[in-house]
């Protein structure tokens, strides 16, 4: 077995996704030489070869394009497993075909990633909205969760740069009206914004100046959402031509995905992307340093794998940051001292605690006979609704933004496939077919055309606040092929949430009043994604957006990095990414977190310096 | 687990299974040619199944292209001989001579004479091989588990060999008829800069070309 140990480099980075691939190329632009780990596969595959696994798989899931092979479920065997849609579907609670294993009494964790070049960022859907204000200080504005040791003041240039290396198009005007925030002065987005879609239009000429929340009184206004998503060319990629698929892959690279970055990054000559190198472990001095990064190597990307560890050792540099994602940050810093007997940056014993994401009510229902909204175009999302996300109702309940979505029903039952298919079987699973119809022909044809152009659908986003108690641990009986544990995960929702989830159930019933819609929403009491609040039952889907594990935080004491994402344990090691945020705010995290990695590589550039 | 696309898309966990016929993958048979093209009388029934002028049903195809008829046909034939041959002859008996004009109600009653019984799925290899190859025409996907789950009489009729679902080939899945039905384009492939803030063509362009 090949034992390595790598040249000597300025910065070592582990994860090649969004923090990790845009750290790279900002490092090398200002002369750094860096090294890239990641724990999957590089860039050998082309974009058409992921576009074409996501045309031929039955099962488009967020993971359908990119392997290992999403629909086989043997994550013991699997080099460099993840979760996935398939294995929560299929068996969530089951560690033996899925990568979690979930403590007792935990709620299925319902978001998934990516471990491959370009990380989690190849699979997300490009929203690139910032965080208010006050979504920096939670805790002092609204005595919940966590506050961040930042503002948005501090960010706010960063946010710029993060957006013009994303290439986002939004409107800024549109953006201040909404959300009260400040733009830098003279700043202008990359491009205009992305045209929002017809049903936009017309969803919006009736939803405005509605009062969704009677403790959130502002009117409601339709308005674009900023996205990594080119209006216009940018970094030699094309414009959004509507492919309706952006969550997994965008077949004409409108949308940024961090292999962009990637390539640039290693043009330069300055930057090495070592691939199918998982990092297990950091080594560190008994003053405290880090002086590598070990990885473990394989060559079979399989399911089951025929082959293991074929490899291994240590790379060095003056620099580390962990870019590999929260959940993965997390098992790498919490497997050191098993590996090592030493901890690694958890002095706090928060590594691995307030594990977050966007619980997600889901609401759907079909618009009156006669009015069209001609979904299944477009961007999945073009247009949301940005001026209920902050108030004081965050004293007593969690905040919500709403994402009007393009694509009619496809992320609540799986449409056009369900209702395509119950006007063939006489079924009524998609509730568009209570007559059990079966039909063929042009009354076929009518049929299904004047359900799937009249559906709606509405997602809130509902904020979870940091709560220790939702954690990453490391299982103590379950490992991926290379023989390192898996992680175990603890989660649930708090009241709190629960009644931002209320809230958004009101909210959708006016909404659909107002509309003159049908709501098709189905509640299921049985399901694992279920719980209760209220006297009700709810059903949350995962927002895709992991955060927590390693938050920012004022002291040693109360947090696992400081302000520039640097441990408080050792000085020459970062912790880059959604791991960082102490709060979520009600936004896709995605922009944010780019934002603050951008502002630790000015800090790196600094003490390399 | 509540979550997304589990009643027809069930298939999930069975998905890195490959569907092996004439020792290919589906998909690349669909780069294959057929021993034998599917007869006229199989394109006409698969465009009365879903409502489309038989001269739009099949996409213009470049050199060294295979006919999407001549793959499902052959698919059917694979699985479940008898039974599309059965399709067939029904077919023409409902359907006399080139077939009822497309949009009218003598086509909607011999699509619904292959696809029902009694107001429910028809039973049998007739409606087993009807709704497969309405399926195929629809999303480009041979539905044959569930099929076989859907309408359990059908699992006598298709081959086990064949109850899976898989995508037949990238050319199928992205003439997917469901598509057109939602005045759109399939997930998945790219259209014109901002067309979806106009209103679309009207369903009869998309089915008929009008």
């Amino acid at each position: 077995m090949r034992q390595t140990r790598t040249a000597r480099y300025d910065v070592a980075i582990a994860g090649s996704g969004f923090a990790g691939a845009a750290m790279a190329l900002l490092l090398a632009r200002a002369g750094r030489r860096v090294l890239v780990l990641e724990a999957g596969p590089g860039l050998d595959a082309l974009h058409r070869d992921h576009v074409e696994r996501y045309v031929l798989a039955t099962f488009k899931s967020p993971s359908a394009p990119y392997p290992p092979d999403p629909g086989v479920l043997d994550p013991s065997r699997t080099n460099a497993p993840r979760p996935t849609i398939e294995a929560l579907v299929a068996a969530w609670d089951d560690p033996a075909r899925s990568y979690f294993e979930h403590a007792p009494g935990s709620l299925p964790f319902a978001s998934t990633y990516e471990r491959l070049a370009g990380g989690t960022g190849n699979h997300w859907m490009g929203t690139a909205v910032r965080m208010d204000g006050a979504d920096f200080r939670l805790r002092s504005a609204y005595g919940r969760g966590l506050d961040w040791p930042l503002g948005y003041d501090d960010l706010e240039p960063y946010y710029g740069q993060a957006e013009h290396l994303i290439g986002v198009a939004g409107d800024r005007a549109e953006q201040e009206s909404v959300n009260g925030i400040p733009y830098g002065a003279g700043y202008a987005y990359p491009m205009g914004p992305v045209p929002p879609s017809y049903g936009d239009r017309v969803v919006g000429a009736r939803l405005d100046g509605a009062v969704l929340a009677d403790d959130a009184p502002a009117p409601a206004r339709l308005t674009s959402t900023p996205a990594g998503r080119n209006s216009a060319p940018y970094q030699n990629r094309g414009p959004c031509r509507g492919s309706t698929s952006c969550v997994p892959i965008c077949p004409v690279r409108a949308k940024y995905d961090p292999r962009v970055a990637l390539r640039e990054a290693m043009a330069t000559g300055r930057v090495e992307l070592m691939a199918r190198a998982v990092v297990d472990h950091v080594r560190t001095d008994e003053g405290g340093r880090v002086t590598g990064l070990h990885y473990l190597r394989y060559e079979d990307d399989g399911v089951p794998a025929a082959t293991g560890r074929t490899g291994g050792g240590v790379a060095t540099a003056d620099v580390y940051v962990l870019a590999a994602h929260a959940v993965e940050n997390a098992r790498i810093l919490l497997n050191t001292e098993r590996a090592t007997g030493r901890a690694a940056a958890n002095s706090s014993g928060l590594v691995g605690r307030h594990l977050m994401d966007h619980p997600v009510y889901l609401a759907w229902g079909l618009m009156p006979a006669g009015t069209p909204v001609y979904p299944y175009r477009g961007p999945l999302s073009t247009s949301g609704v940005e001026t209920l996300r902050d108030g004081p109702f965050r004293r007593r309940r969690a905040a919500w933004r709403l994402e009007l979505g393009n694509t009619g029903w496809n992320w609540p039952i799986g449409d056009p496939w369900v209702t395509g298919a119950d006007f063939v079987y006489g079924s009524d699973e998609s509730g568009a077919n209570p007559g059990r119809r079966v039909l063929g022909g042009r009354p076929y044809a009518e049929a299904v055309n004047d359900v799937l152009t009249r559906q709606l659908r509405v997602a809130f986003l509902v904020e979870q606040e940091a709560d220790p108690a939702n954690r990453v641990e490391l299982s103590d009986r379950w490992t991926d092929n290379l023989g390192t544990p898996r992680p175990r995960i603890s989660y649930g929702v708090s009241d709190y949430v629960r009644a931002g989830f209320a809230s958004a159930r009101e909210a959708t019933r006016r909404i659909m009043a107002r509309l003159g819609a049908a709501d098709h929403t189905v509640t299921r009491d049985d399901a694992p994604n279920a719980f209760r609040y209220g006297g009700r039952t709810y059903n949350y889907q995962g927002g895709g957006h992991l955060c927590g594990t390693h938050v920012m935080g004022t002291a040693p004491g109360n947090s696992v990095v400081n302000d520039r994402q640097r441990t408080w344990d050792h000085p020459n090691l970062y912790l880059a990414g959604c791991g960082s945020m102490p709060s979520v705010g009600t936004q896709n995290p995605t922009l944010t977190m780019l934002a603050v990695s951008c502002r630790t590589v000015d800090d790196i550039l600094g003490r390399l310096a | 687990m509540t979550l997304p696309r589990r009643s027809i898309l069930q298939s999930a966990g069975a998905a890195g299974s490959l569907l092996l016929v004439g020792g290919l993958p589906v998909w690349a048979r669909g780069e294959q040619p057929p021993d034998e093209p599917a007869p006229p009388a199989y394109l006409r029934l698969s465009a009365a199944l879903i409502g489309a002028d038989p001269a739009r049903l099949e996409p213009e195809a470049r050199a060294g292209e295979v006919a999407l008829a001549d793959t499902f046909h052959a698919l059917c034939r694979e699985a479940a001989p008898d039974a599309t041959a059965a399709l067939l002859a029904a077919w023409r008996e409902a359907a006399p001579r080139d077939g009822p004009a497309p949009g009218g109600a003598a086509e909607a009653g011999a699509a619904g004479h292959l696809l029902t019984g009694g107001g429910r799925p028809r039973e049998g290899g007739i409606g087993a091989m009807a709704r497969l190859t309405m399926l195929m025409w629809l999303y480009g996907v041979w539905y044959g588990e569930t099929e076989a789950a859907r309408v359990p009489d059908s699992a006598g009729v298709v081959g086990p060999g064949h109850r899976t679902d898989l995508v037949v080939s990238v050319r199928a899945y992205r003439n997917g008829w469901i598509w057109r039905l939602a005045q759109a384009r399939p997930m998945g492939v790219a259209g014109a800069p901002g067309e979806w803030a106009e209103t679309p063509p009207g369903l009869d362009e998309f089915l008929d070309g009008a």
